[in-house]
């Protein structure tokens, strides 16, 4: 177990910089995702927490050790690629004893660990067969099988649930979770899904364009976020940002950015103190038994999500209501939480 | 403007059989969904429709005239394949009119089209550069201009925007919807991503092993799932699955016992929409009700999902709201009746009340 | 399920039509392999030579029957040429193979100046032979270079007779073909090594292995293929060693580096043997035909394999 700290981190690639005086602590025993849009540098950070990448400036340390300059190979860091980077001419058992052979554990104990493993994952009627022949699914587990078995310490996930079907992939989520309760590592889970960084971190750290938005749990992210972009990126639909110049509501700066999540607005008659609207519906989208609204307000888009009762149809005049506790209001020029 | 008919259709690859005698009709101007996992036939179901290949039986109709058999070019269908398939060394705005010049289309004509889609699809500031430097979106857009710029019976669409990350996504599903009203075409769209293929699709075929298994509105193929797999492959999160035995309005397993339809017996399966759980401290007589440990707690924003062990089950349960549960903490949930979907023990048949 | 008959006509054009397109192909074949086979098979049957003055056709007039096939058996001269050649590939391939293998090893893991010495390593390859002959012939003179250079460590080195003394004349021409050959072994190792995939061998350091454990755990089991057919290449080539042995030693001192080609070329244009030449020749073909397909099975079936691996 250990402790995860990086300070000042930046990396520069050649004309641009992929991540930026990062500072962040990631607790001991901690799951945390690295979440935000491709390109975010994200998937740089994680590399150079592994070593797979050297930083141009800053430090990273497990447990207050200093390792920026140790290479991968000596961190003992657990790494679950994209892909899985299978070797794909070796069998299950080649796999899944691999760190195990490079260390020289004796075969005895080399041999029990595989088998444990290898029940654990329920891969043991495929053991000695040629990993190339897995299933998607069955490739995934063998990934973080084949790190969780030397027992790292630390635990990176590069982007594990992408290539999974839907189904599949929800499964694998609460799986991951009882894996790293069970082996009680820090994990740290990069990816820009934000459904999956919610549902599975104790915190998230938000990153856009190489620089950190904003690191807390993700109850709090998603009710009192940082800055507009944390404010867009989390949550599904995207939260609502209007210009006060157009909703006018008392009570914020003229020139505010306001911010309501589109699960907040309901149609109906406003309470006091409530921010209503009258907007146009312009859109409906069924999913999953909720229906997202897309309304037109003076040339604004603002969507809503109601309930599948809610029957709404395109052209209809709604009184759009929020109430004001659910709206965040942000500076119109930095973006910045006020 | 087309209205695309399969009749009867089957295709097999060997042993393999990729469609299974697939009847479908299709409306002129319609937003046509195909869902399914992947391998299911869709893409086969594409390849049929373009006449790439061949049915081994049974007729493919477009606007009324059997084109079995036609070669592709004679069928006037345009596609936009997963892959884009764009010329990296040309121009966006080369790569849209690429089909026109093909067909050698005046250029000031050619010139009119693609100011008109650059308009609707947002890309007339990128026209000039090549695919190598657009963004995944914008490529996207591009290729879709590509098709939609000819006129064809009907717009083919395999998975298009599957490439993208999840925000895009969801805008992109939007603006393709928006677009289809827009340019009033026929569009057939294939994804095995539920929520898309909910969001685009007038009308949503849900495919399985090659056959079809239920066609209808994507509401109501939430509301109203023709059997468990339909209901476990449309929405999320998941269905709740419980298997039972129904006995005298009684629903027993080992989750313990729920209130069930009077007239059902034998054994059963019980899908409950973990959308359709809400937490209950005094549920109505007619109720699902479920109580046991929050073993999990998702938070998820607007919402968290709990999940519930009643028994030997895990039930999961979407609370909306304030989040009062606690892991470990004792929970009731509850679903009213008409929401509870009920099938046989295998889950191919739904079971439905008399009368 | 009966097949439409529509597909069936579709089919059967399909293949008509793929027929015709074997056509140019086919003829190529006839005229770069069939026909000179035919003539070589024809020629060594007689005792035909260009200076009898009949146009080749004629030779049946001088047949010989399987007199230049037996002779084969019976010619010393031949059979020393052909273990010393043997010997040569014996020691030249391995070497090369070797180092190529090293030299793509560093500069997998990234060597200062790597691409500049990329280009100076593959220089050699781009000799053309004669001249990578003429320039070691010159090396290997008793006041050139290499002996000036020796003489500083060994007062002794200016004596040294190279190209005159049976042994170090062989170890000169071997020295030559390891200088021209390496690169291209390089070349092809380090391209069959950058094709296994970055994330493995990633993955595998992360996993504890260290960089020897990476190559013989990891790359070297995926690149089977690529090192079965850079040593194939080197070996078919190896065996058909002439230019620099000609340029340096004529195949002397004695017969001491006489190769099969330069022995070959010496029946021809020294002794005028045409026919026996044609014969030699074909034996030859049809025993590395036999080596190469065993070669290339085992490979084609290794290969297969990692392309269902992958």
């Amino acid at each position: 177990m250990a402790s995860i700290t990086l300070k000042r981190l930046t990396k520069r690639f050649a004309n641009q910089t992929a991540v930026a005086e990062m500072d962040m602590e990631i607790e001991n025993g901690k799951f945390v995702a690295i979440l935000g849009p491709s390109g975010c540098g994200k998937t740089t950070t994680m590399n150079m927490i592994a070593g797979l990448e050297s930083p141009t400036a800053g430090t990273i340390s497990f447990n207050g050790k200093d390792v920026t300059a140790m290479p991968a190979t000596q961190r003992g860091v657990g790494f679950v690629f994209q892909n899985y980077a299978i070797f794909t001419h070796m069998t299950v058992d080649q796999n899944l004893g691999f760190g195990l052979d490079v260390r020289n554990v004796p075969k005895p104990e080399r041999d029990k660990k595989v088998t444990d493993m290898a029940a654990f994952m329920a891969l043991e009627h495929r053991l000695y067969q040629k990993a190339s022949g897995l299933s998607v699914n069955e490739l995934q587990k063998l990934a973080i099988g084949r790190s969780a078995i030397v027992e790292p310490s630390i635990f990176l996930l590069d982007e594990p649930l992408s290539n999974l079907d839907a189904a599949f992939r929800e499964r694998m989520r609460s799986e991951l979770r009882l894996l790293q309760r069970r082996l009680k590592q820090t994990m740290v889970y990069v990816t820009h899904d934000q459904i999956e960084a919610m549902g599975l971190a104790d915190k998230i750290a938000v990153m856009n364009l190489g620089v950190l938005q904003q690191y807390a749990s993700p109850q709090d992210l998603y009710a009192n976020p940082a800055n507009t972009f944390v404010a867009k990126f989390i949550g599904a639909p995207s939260m609502n940002i209007i210009s006060n110049e157009i909703i006018c509501a008392s009570g914020f700066g003229a020139k505010d950015l306001i911010g309501f999540r589109p699960e907040n607005v309901f149609f109906g008659k406003p309470g006091v103190g409530d921010i209503s609207f009258e907007a146009q519906v312009t859109f409906v989208e069924a999913v999953s038994g909720r229906k997202i609204v897309h309304l037109d307000f003076k040339g604004e888009e603002v969507l809503a999500v109601l309930g599948r009762h809610v029957s709404t149809t395109v052209g209809q005049k709604v009184t759009a209501v929020v109430s004001r506790t659910d709206c965040r209001s942000f500076d119109s020029t930095t973006g910045k939480a006020l | 403007m087309s209205h695309i008919v399969f009749d009867k259709v089957t295709k097999r690859y060997g042993k393999t059989l990729a469609l299974d005698c697939v009847s479908v009709e299709i409306a002129e101007r319609e937003f046509f969904g195909i869902f399914g996992p992947p391998s299911c036939g869709k893409s086969t179901f594409m390849r049929l429709l373009l006449g790439l290949e061949q049915p081994d039986a049974g007729r493919i109709l477009i606007s009324g005239k059997d084109v079995t058999g036609e070669a592709p070019m004679a069928r006037n269908l345009s596609m936009v394949f997963q892959n884009l398939a764009l010329f990296p060394h040309m121009t966006a705005r080369d790569n849209i009119a690429f089909p026109l010049r093909e067909r050698k289309v005046a250029e000031n004509e050619i010139e009119q089209k693609i100011k008109k889609l650059g308009e609707t699809l947002n890309i007339s500031h990128i026209l000039h550069k090549p695919p190598g430097s657009l963004s995944g979106g914008e490529r996207q857009r591009v290729a879709i201009a590509r098709a939609l710029i000819r006129d064809a019976k009907a717009y083919l669409m395999d998975e298009p925007i599957a490439a993208l990350d999840a925000r895009l996504r969801e805008g992109m599903r939007v603006e393709l919807k928006r677009l289809q009203r827009e340019v009033g075409h026929t569009f057939v769209y294939v994804t095995h991503d539920h929520e898309e293929a909910s969001a685009v699709s007038d009308r949503l075929a849900i495919m399985r092993q090659g056959a079809l298994v239920q066609i209808d509105k994507p509401e109501l193929i939430y509301d109203n799932p023709a059997n468990l797999y339909v209901s476990e492959v449309i929405g999320a999160p998941r269905i709740n699955v419980l298997k039972g035995i129904f006995n005298k309005g009684k629903f027993t397993g080992s989750f313990g016992s729920v209130t069930a339809p009077e007239d059902f017996s034998g054994d059963g399966t019980l899908g409950l929409r973990p959308d359709f759980l809400a937490q209950a401290d005094k549920a109505m007589v007619d109720d699902v009700v479920f109580t046991g440990t929050v073993t999990e707690l998702e938070p998820l924003g607007a919402y968290a999902i709990a999940t519930v062990k009643t028994g030997e089950n895990f039930i999961r349960a979407v609370l909306r709201g304030v989040v009062t549960a606690r892991i470990g903490g004792t929970i009731t949930v509850s679903a009213t009746a008409s929401d509870a979907f009920w099938f046989d023990a295998s889950g191919e048949q739904r079971l439905r009340k008399a009368g | 399920m009966t097949e439409a008959p529509v597909q069936t006509e579709l089919k059967r054009q399909q293949i008509k039509m793929a027929n015709w397109f074997t056509v140019p192909s086919h003829v190529l074949l006839a005229f770069i392999v069939i026909f000179p086979l035919i003539m070589q098979v024809y020629i060594s049957l007689t005792w035909w030579t260009p200076m009898d003055g009949e146009p080749w056709y004629n030779a049946y007039m001088s047949f010989s029957w399987f007199d230049n096939y037996i002779e084969i058996f019976r010619d010393a001269d031949l059979w020393a040429a052909i273990w010393r050649t043997l010997l040569f590939v014996a020691i030249c391939v391995p070497i090369e193979f070797a180092l190529g293998l090293l030299l793509a090893m560093a500069f997998y893991e990234k060597v200062p100046l790597q691409n500049v010495l990329y280009s100076v390593i593959l220089i050699p390859m781009m000799v053309v032979p004669a001249i990578a002959g003429y320039t070691f012939y010159l090396i290997f003179q008793q006041t050139g270079p290499l002996n000036i250079l020796l003489s500083s460590v060994y007062p002794g080195a200016m004596e040294i007779n190279w190209l005159n003394n049976v042994t170090r004349a062989f170890a000169a021409v071997v020295i030559a073909d390891i200088w021209q050959w390496t690169p291209l072994m390089f070349l092809i190792l380090y391209a069959g090594l950058m094709s296994v995939p970055d994330d493995q061998m990633k993955a595998a350091a992360l996993l504890g292995a260290s960089g020897w454990q990476r190559f013989t755990k990891i790359a070297f089991p995926r690149m089977k293929a690529v090192m079965t057919i850079a040593v194939a290449l080197r070996l078919i080539e190896c065996l058909k060693i002439f230019d620099p042995i000609f340029v340096m030693t004529k195949g002397g001192p004695g017969v001491a580096t006489q190769s099969v080609s330069l022995y070959l070329y010496k029946q021809t244009f020294g002794d005028n043997n045409w026919s026996y030449v044609a014969a030699i020749g074909l034996a030859i073909l049809i025993l590395l035909s036999v080596i190469a397909g065993i070669i290339l099975s085992r490979s084609a079936k290794s290969a297969a394999a990692q392309a269902k691996a992958a």
